[in-house]
């Protein structure tokens, strides 16, 4: 379909690569995937600091109410992305929000702002929204990881004298390097195709400073019924998602 | 082993996670009990009754439940068949078919999903139960597949060759021997794909556009739609899309964590 012009109800006609060419030039499209980058720091990078700091903690010594401790934290990757979207919408909220509120009472007041109707602070706004729910699933794959690291080295470990800090680094790390790269391989692709977070928030506004590859998709295809230059794009954001994953799978193999 | 500062470092850390973790739900679940002009702290069930109608959740999700439970026992039942396939017999091909089947698993949705559009529409499958069933299952089966095989192979051949003499069939041998054994990461697989289906967004909004048939996830976001506005009654409406999925999660979590925890270990 990428090679066709076509408005979904007439007949295609055929295009070549002009759908590709123009996306080249397309302001919005290269908004979208940059904005995908930034978006990857929050679901990835920072899932993955919060994800080892909480496996370690909990895997560290016996902590009592473990499977408690775990449950909580897990519980955001378990709801819908809509919710999620709804739940934070009232966080953000620019008069009745808790965020605001939060910062009166510290006297940050001079802080508050539209969260989601600000141009610098939406799509950071939405990237924690990413963060809280990923995690907990980046913390479940590092403690599956952690129970396969023998025991042994961490008994070693203790007889050298290590700390719980040289510890985290000395043995849990390096044993959780599949982990690390399985957790960010998903959450950097989980960031180059959010959609549904995005659609029930800021729908890519104020402006498009929010905007993301597959909400423009969706939006080319489905809303200005131009499938044939949706289609170019949906193929360049899976070319670029396969791209990425390989090239951590790569990176973490040498 | 450990130091008495190091034990109450280790409760703060969880405890203050857990409360960034729980504390949006809870706000929310308060927020959709109170008065919507706020005027009162009394507990009132308006916005429920509100957000009920206007989400049209009577409907949605009756939806949301069909189409979760039909994928769900679809896609569990195909990916112990072909796991069971890849893991245990040995097919010709067998490889080569589960790197066919692995392509899946990356490949994303998004390029798939204006062709299927339109290829449904063509053969008159748009707005149906089954074009959403069938695409969510399609999604779901290579990573049931991959996670049944995982599960099977972790299983000594033994049990597989000592049934074989007792004289059971191939399907026998699935049915009596390696289920049984492989009830936990069945059940963790099954969870998982009732909340993926029931948590699915863009499957259900473009394959059902005209609205014939919505699920609760999409009856929340045209809530959102048309009256974004109404704080409280949008979250009665997020507690009530959310609801069956924690409870179905706070049912089953420890099985579900433990199948999770061992399942992804085993790829």
């Amino acid at each position: 379909l990428s090679f066709f012009e076509w408005d979904g109800i007439t007949s295609a006609e055929w295009a070549g690569t002009s759908n590709y060419r123009s996306l080249v030039s397309d302001s919005e499209v290269r908004a979208a995937f940059l904005h995908s980058l930034i978006l990857t720091v929050f679901t990835a990078f920072l899932p993955v600091c919060v994800g080892l700091l909480l496996a370690a903690t909990l895997s560290r010594a016996p902590v009592r109410g473990h499977a408690f401790f775990r449950a909580l934290l897990f519980l955001p990757v378990v709801l819908p992305a809509v919710a999620v979207g709804v739940i934070w919408r009232w966080i953000y909220h620019p008069t009745d929000g808790p965020l605001n509120a939060a910062l009166d009472a510290v006297g940050l007041g001079v802080l508050r702002r539209s969260w989601l109707g600000d141009f610098t602070w939406s799509l950071p706004a939405v990237g924690i929204m990413g963060t809280w729910v990923a995690s907990g699933l980046a913390m479940a794959l590092f403690l599956s990881g952690v129970q396969k690291i023998p025991p042994s080295l961490y008994d070693a470990a203790r007889v050298d004298g290590a700390g719980a800090v040289r510890e985290f680094f000395a043995v849990t790390l390096p044993g959780l390097r599949n982990e690390i790269v399985v957790v960010l391989t998903l959450s950097m692709i989980f960031a180059f195709r959010v959609f549904d977070i995005i659609f029930v928030t800021t729908k890519g506004g104020p402006g498009d400073s929010t905007i993301v590859p597959a909400l423009l998709v969706y939006n080319r295809a489905f809303i200005y019924g131009t499938v044939g230059a949706a289609s170019a794009l949906a193929v360049v954001l899976a070319v670029v998602i396969f791209a990425v994953s390989l090239a951590i799978v790569r990176i973490a193999e040498r | 082993m450990s130091t008495k500062s190091e034990r109450v470092l280790t409760y703060v850390v969880l405890i203050l996670f857990s409360i960034v973790a729980v504390l949006p739900l809870v706000g929310v679940f308060r927020l959709a009990l109170s008065p919507a002009d706020g005027s009162s702290s009394a507990i009132d069930v308006g916005n429920f009754q509100r957000a009920w109608t206007t989400g049209q959740f009577a409907d949605t999700l009756v939806s949301s439940t069909i189409i979760a439970v039909a994928v769900t026992v679809l896609t569990v039942s195909m990916s112990v068949l072909s796991g069971y396939a890849f893991a245990v017999l040995n097919v010709p091909g067998g490889s080569i078919l589960f790197y066919v089947v692995l392509l899946g698993l990356i490949m994303p949705l998004e390029p798939l999903i204006i062709p299927l559009f339109y290829d449904l529409r063509r053969v008159g499958f748009d707005n149906t139960y089954w074009a959403i069933i069938g695409a969510e299952a399609a999604l779901y089966f290579s990573f049931g597949t991959f996670w049944m095989r995982g599960c099977f192979r972790s299983m000594p051949r033994s049990l597989v060759d000592a049934a074989r003499l007792d004289g059971a069939s191939t399907l026998g041998v699935l049915l009596r021997v390696l289920l049984p054994a492989a009830r936990p990461a069945v059940l963790a697989l099954s969870v998982i794909l009732f909340l993926w289906s029931w948590n699915e967004f863009l499957l259900p909004l473009v394959l059902a556009p005209t609205g014939g048939i919505q699920t609760g996830t999409i009856g929340l976001a045209s809530f959102v739609g048309q009256r974004s506005t109404d704080l409280s009654g949008l979250a009665a409406g997020a507690v009530i899309v959310s609801v069956p999925v924690l409870v179905v999660y706070v049912l089953l979590q420890r099985r579900f964590m433990s199948g999770l925890l061992s399942g992804s270990g085993r790829v």
